[in-house]
């Protein structure tokens, strides 16, 4: 007769580790679908919110059936123990595998979902599974308790270590991976060691012991061939839909506290290209590199040249009308601001640079390519770098500047969607001279919910608002939205007049405007909006229509 | 009015009360971890880290009322009472923290002191806060289907299935209508408003308000439409913070 064992320290331990695991993968599900949607805001709470109310049902449906054998119990616990297993180590993969061949976002995000759901459900049995053997066993209701316990402190537990260890350092294939492992021993510990008397079990069991031989020689395997994996999914999928669509090649990956970098290359001619440093530092004119934070483009730019169409808008005729000595970056840890505003080293004195990640600024500096990129800009002595939110850090300091180059991710994303805040207006106007200017350029079209508002806001800042829209330039294909800010009405009008009879009448400069795009200065709008406020950014342009459209994109 | 207190306990609407409490702490969870990632601006390492908290402290809620001792009288009363605390507490204390980190950005705006620590420890205790009290629901539920004898296991199920009901529709409420359309304070003030208007209904319906404070329904109504109307001047205030 097989005896369950009762020892509340083994059960403990596997209750610990079950909910640590399942939480891992729903976390793990969270994050990708955050960097799928570059809106952690909308999709986290949803899916969290599936995961705990599939939860519930999973627990419900255990508590409406009536099988008291406890051995019939261990064998399903067995059984979900693989399955979430099994989740987790394939959801990260088939999230990506689905955003890979079926192209719109919707449809990894559908996916998401379903892994939430079962995931949830399956995960909400564990415990009542292990509670009505325990019950079944006659245990008293204290040993019972202690497993509440021990689930609770999991769950803290997987949230400290996976944000702070496990996300960072491994990335989500690898945490897939080592997470699944953390699975298998479970599998492990309950087949072997969950019977009290050993040598009969061994008997009646081979097939078991079969299951987890194959199981420890995968776990093996798998551990030490973890980075060959992790290649071979980032080759394999997250390459392929990059190749497909726009003939790219991934040449690096890196995780940081805050985001996932991924850089690749593409050739000019639009052949297969290698993903070999070497060769690609050997011509590197034939090459194009992308950046992407998250799953969002950050930069596209020719190997090695001097200057790109987004950045000389930002900074050109700025530099040339105001010849600023000391100007403020916001953002910009892809070094190219730097790259850009070492062609006018003559005139700036002193340049302050701000990103929210430092680790960021480290791989710009350290990377090989990106180092050749930026032509070593960042070792530029002029610049002090602030590895600090921008929001947070414009509040603190003292300094004055001539000008500020804002440079955020899209404001597709709600955090950097921050920029047309009241807070944050006040606090630049702050530390902006008389006579400083503000820019912000997006390569998202402000659409018409974002312009009265945002107009409004600058108003009641007492800052002037000058709003303009680059026409697509015969090099990238985009459409490029600025917004100047200047301390009074005159100082606009006088830039708007250096603009169109100084800078664009000079012959140098009308050759880039031709090669890289003009810009349109629109008026400003008639109606007047909402003041946006730090708390409410969602104002500017969300409305459900905007995010699904958004989500349902490429 | 003695009468009406005694009344038997109204399993009916007791559950509704369920359904509109783990809708309304589940929509209350939402604000204060999107708030907090407003402020820490790193949204999955907020929501992973809170999210821990929040299902441990779920457990030592329902840890902490198995402790209390009650008899079967007190149960319904109990039970009315944490959702009256919950209610009236949480959403103001999620507003209280956007007022708390503005009024840390006031104060050490020029020196080096690392105030994010402050509103973080705030925000996590308000985590807790809510995760002990939407734990402590389903134990108490348990508690009263012992004590009426009923068939447990499948009205059981009917408490567990009207609490992910609620869950649901808060998430649902939020993430598709409330958050996209309104913004966050507006959907903090417009549910808090809606839960007040919702647990009174609930009361009344239940026979446990005496009858002299039916009066104060006016009242009640009043605050909720005064609230929503102080919308714009409660924004001015929290902007005003920070100049």
């Amino acid at each position: 007769m097989k005896e369950i064992r009762t020892n509340s320290s083994f059960w403990s331990t596997i209750v610990f580790l079950m909910a640590f695991c399942s939480l891992n993968v729903q976390f793990m599900i969270g994050s990708k679908m955050s960097y799928i949607t570059e809106e952690g805001l909308f999709i986290y709470p949803i899916c969290l919110g599936i995961f705990l109310m599939a939860m519930g049902l999973g627990a419900s449906r255990i508590s409406s059936t009536n099988i008291t054998d406890s051995n019939k119990l261990l064998k399903r616990l067995i059984i979900v123990e693989l399955i979430v297993c099994a989740l987790g180590f394939l959801s990260i993969t088939i999230i990506e595998t689905v955003r890979s061949n079926y192209y719109l976002r919707i449809n990894a995000i559908y996916t998401g979902c379903a892994f939430s759901f079962l995931l949830g459900y399956f995960t909400g049995k564990e415990l009542p599974l292990v509670i009505r053997m325990l019950d079944s066993q006659k245990q008293s209701a204290s040993t019972i308790r202690m497993l509440f316990f021990y689930d609770y402190l999991a769950s803290l537990f997987s949230s400290i270590i996976f944000t702070l260890y496990m996300k960072p350092y491994f990335g989500l294939y690898k945490t897939s991976i080592i997470n699944a492992n953390l699975n298998l021993i479970i599998v492990f510990l309950l087949v072997f060691c969950s019977f009290r008397n050993l040598n009969q079990t061994f008997r009646k069991t081979t097939n078991a012991l079969i299951i987890g031989i194959l199981i420890c020689v995968t776990a093996t395997l798998t551990i030490s061939y973890s980075s060959k994996l992790d290649d071979y999914f980032l080759e394999k999928i997250v390459n392929k839909r990059m190749h497909d669509l726009f003939n790219l090649k991934l040449v690096k990956r890196a995780n940081t506290f805050y985001q996932e970098i991924s850089l690749f290359v593409e050739r000019n001619d639009r052949k297969d290209s290698t993903d070999d440093y070497e060769k690609i530092l050997k011509n590197p004119e034939k090459y194009h590199l992308f950046g992407f934070l998250d799953s969002g483009l950050q930069f596209v730019a020719p190997i090695g040249v001097k200057e790109d169409p987004y950045h000389f808008m930002l900074f050109d005729p700025i530099m040339q009308i105001y010849k600023p000595k000391k100007i403020l970056i916001l953002g910009g840890g892809d070094g190219l601001p730097a790259r850009q505003v070492q062609l006018y080293d003559d005139i700036i004195e002193d340049i302050v640079m701000v990103d929210l990640d430092p680790e960021w600024i480290e791989f710009t500096r350290t990377d090989k390519l990106m180092r050749y990129n930026t032509q070593n800009a960042l070792d530029n002595p002029k610049i002090r770098f602030y590895g600090s939110d921008a929001f947070k850090w414009i509040i603190k300091t003292d300094e004055k500047f001539d000008a500020i180059f804002v440079d955020f991710p899209g404001t597709n994303n709600l955090a950097s969607l921050r920029i047309g805040t009241i807070q944050f207006m006040n606090d630049l106007k702050r530390i902006l001279n008389p006579e400083g200017v503000i820019i912000s350029q997006d390569d998202v079209p402000l659409n018409k919910y974002f312009m009265p508002n945002i107009f409004s806001t600058a108003k009641a800042a007492g800052l002037s608002m000058l709003f303009g829209e680059r026409v697509k330039s015969n090099i990238v294909n985009q459409t490029v939205s600025q917004f100047m800010l200047f301390q009074n009405d005159e100082l606009k009008k006088d830039y708007l007049y250096k603009f169109n009879n100084q800078y664009t009448a000079n012959k140098t400069n009308k050759k880039r405007l031709d090669r890289y795009g003009y810009i349109h200065y629109k008026r400003d709008p008639s109606k007047d909006g909402e003041v946006i406020s730090f708390y409410d950014p969602i104002v500017l342009h969300y409305t459900i229509n905007d995010i699904i459209e958004n989500l349902t994109g490429y | 009015m003695g009468k009406k207190i005694e009344a038997d306990i109204n399993i009916k609407w007791l559950l509704r009360l369920n359904l509109l409490t783990s809708s309304y702490y589940m929509l209350a969870y939402l604000c204060l971890t999107i708030s907090m990632s407003y402020i820490l601006s790193s949204s999955i390492f907020v929501f992973s880290l809170f999210t821990g908290i929040y299902l441990m402290s779920m457990g030592i809620g329902s840890i902490l009322i198995n402790k209390i001792p009650f008899s079967e009288k007190n149960i319904q009363p109990i039970i009315l009472s944490i959702s009256i605390i919950g209610i009236l507490l949480i959403n103001p204390g999620v507003i209280g923290l956007m007022y708390l980190n503005e009024y840390l950005f006031y104060i050490f705006r020029n020196s080096q002191t690392n105030y994010i620590n402050i509103t973080l420890i705030y925000g996590i205790s308000l985590t807790i806060f809510i995760g002990i009290l939407s734990g402590s629901e389903l134990p108490l539920f348990s508690k009263l289907l012992e004590a009426q004898k009923k068939e447990q296991s499948e009205l059981l199920v009917k408490v567990l299935s009207f609490d992910y009901f609620g869950t649901c529709i808060g998430v649902i409420l939020f993430n598709f209508l409330m958050f996209p359309f309104w913004g966050l304070t507006n959907s903090i003030l417009i549910s808090q408003s809606f839960a007040i208007i919702g647990l009174w209904f609930i009361f009344y319906k239940m026979g446990v308000l005496p009858n002299k404070y039916y009066r104060y329904l006016i009242l009640v109504t009043l605050y909720c439409i005064f609230s929503i109307m102080m919308k714009d001047e409660f924004l001015l205030s929290i902007n005003k913070l920070s100049f």
